[in-house]
């Protein structure tokens, strides 16, 4: 084989493991999540996008539920604050967040310290394992679980 | 030979009549009686229809005792198979009262097999006026569209009004009420005159409740049955006026007990960042006053429920939330347009416990949890 095929081959072989790394082999799911409201630049983020970003582990916290046993669960995902700052917002009251099929949460900034949108629970695509309960869920360690919005598909930013 | 043939097909035959026979006859049962001077069975077949709700083979005995007719319990006693009884207050046992799938009742932390069951009613039961269910019927007569689709509820006697106001107490059972009424907490409810004695639906907690009061149906009609449940398929009385062409607006605190399909919705977060909401769902809803009532509005506040469950019935901060929906609920009625049917309600009661983290609940078929007050009134 020629030193050009070789070099082609292993171009081709690299794109294709940097594609595959992009997202670290998350599920092909169809679902955007819009940040609005008192915002600079509204954005939308696809699935695929928000798999594509930096990853935050909220290792063994506390999912303190309103029907059965309290559980202790980590999760992974795109950091709050980060969304926010793409989309330009620095000061805020509260965010409501809406699921798809609209249910909402009104929260103060004061309860959304190390808030994530979640795309795994416990190590697994939520996209994969519980799906009624995703592909994202917004996870607030600070706040009871029944403001963990699953299915969300919009947060607003009310100033 | 043919004296072989025969008695085997005998013996297969008489077999299968004890194996059909085993299969008709329960393996276990127990009498039920004090539901209107019925006598009932509970028994394995019974057992199976509420399976869905078990916890480990276990059902709580009061989603049976509901589905066969119980509603506001006084008292329990439970006759064993050796002829004792055991007697509860329900007050003092629901809270862990189960049938296991062998037909072993664990009350109050004793594993009993009964022969029977009898159940006391509340006295309270009898002068029941006006049930959950009733409301989405009322509000649609005087709104003069149809009821909710499935609505089993009774309509009350009401004129056509030119709006509707609903205003949602979440938490303040009747009893509370007449507690508050005692202690002077509720100038402005006292003002309205005694409310109509209520029902509310089982269990009661909001979703359920909520579910019950907008579709005007039993919780096996609307299917949320249970927490977590924040939707339901059956039309709502929200979704009929919207489909009528009305206007519908709603005003939450800051998040939705229930999913309010067909309104305009406004949440009401802690934007002041004062630890409570119901100042902002005040502040919400007299901005929606200003421009104009709508012709269904629907107001919750969250906060006597939330303050029950963190410091119990009757602890200061718990009385001072009282005191402060109850001004709102004042400045609310001053700024109503004439013509405005007004009806205001609990979703349910609350009792004391001593719980980790919490020192209040609900969700028991107990006087405390089941009876909300209602009022209905026109503002003329």
């Amino acid at each position: 084989m020629k030193k050009q095929t070789w070099l082609a081959l292993v171009f081709v072989l690299v794109i294709l493991l940097s594609l595959s790394a992009c997202g670290g082999g998350a599920p092909k799911v169809d679902w955007d999540l819009t940040i609005s409201g008192d915002v600079d630049s509204p954005l939308t983020f696809s699935y695929q996008d928000l798999a594509a970003m930096d990853q935050v582990d909220l290792t063994e916290i506390l999912m303190e539920k309103t029907t059965g046993e309290d559980e202790v669960t980590s999760w992974s995902g795109v950091s709050l604050d980060s969304l926010l700052a793409l989309a330009g917002v620095d000061d805020f009251s509260t965010i409501t967040a809406l699921a798809e099929d609209g249910y909402a949460v009104e929260m103060a900034a004061g309860d959304l310290n190390n808030a994530i949108v979640a795309l795994k629970d416990g190590g697994e695509w939520i996209a994969e394992v519980t799906p009624d309960k995703g592909p994202i869920r917004l996870v607030t360690p600070d706040t009871p679980a029944n403001r963990w919005v699953f299915q969300i598909t919009e947060i607003q930013v009310n100033q | 030979m043919m004296k072989r043939v025969s008695l085997l097909f005998l013996l297969i035959l008489s077999l299968a009549g004890a194996m059909i026979g085993a299969g008709c006859q329960p393996s276990w049962e127990f009498g039920l009686t004090g539901l209107g001077g019925q006598d009932l069975l509970i028994n394995d077949q019974v057992w199976k229809e509420y399976a869905d709700f078990a916890e480990e083979d276990a059902v709580p005995l009061e989603q049976i005792l509901y589905g066969m007719g119980a509603r506001v319990i006084a008292e329990i006693a439970l006759t064993d198979l050796a002829g004792v009884q055991h007697t509860y207050t329900w007050e003092d046992a629901s809270e862990e009262a189960w049938v296991l799938n062998n037909g072993v009742v664990m009350v109050a932390g004793q594993e009993i097999t009964p022969s029977r069951i009898e159940l006391t009613g509340s006295s309270w039961e009898e002068e029941v006026e006006i049930r959950i269910y009733d409301i989405a019927p009322t509000a649609a007569a005087a709104l003069g569209i149809q009821a909710p689709d499935l609505s089993t509820g009774r309509s009350w006697d009401v004129e056509p009004a030119d709006a509707v106001l609903l205003l949602f107490l979440d938490g303040f059972g009747y009893l509370r009420y007449e507690e508050s009424l005692a202690d002077d907490l509720i100038p402005e409810l006292a003002g309205l005159g005694p409310p109509l004695l209520g029902l509310t639906t089982y269990p009661p907690i909001t979703t359920v409740s909520t579910a019950s009061l907008l579709t005007g149906t039993e919780p096996g009609v609307h299917g949320v049955e249970a927490r977590g449940i924040r939707i339901t398929d059956q039309e709502t009385l929200l979704d009929a006026a919207a489909n009528a062409g009305l206007q519908v607006v709603a005003v939450e605190g800051e998040a939705l007990a229930f999913n309010l399909r067909s309104a305009d919705l406004t949440l009401s977060g802690d934007r002041d960042g004062n630890g409570g909401t119901d100042d902002n769902v005040l502040s919400n809803a007299l901005s929606v006053l200003e421009e104009g009532m709508p012709d269904l509005f629907y107001v919750h506040f969250h906060g006597i429920d939330d303050q029950g469950h963190e410091v119990g019935p009757g602890a200061l901060a718990e009385e001072e939330k009282i005191q402060e929906v109850d001004a709102a609920v004042g400045q609310i009625l001053d700024r109503l347009p004439a013509g405005t049917l007004v009806i205001i309600f609990a979703d349910h009661g609350m009792h004391f416990v001593d719980e980790d983290g919490r020192l209040g609940n609900h969700g028991h078929l107990i006087a405390r949890d089941m009876l909300i007050p209602v009022w209905i009134m026109r503002i003329d």
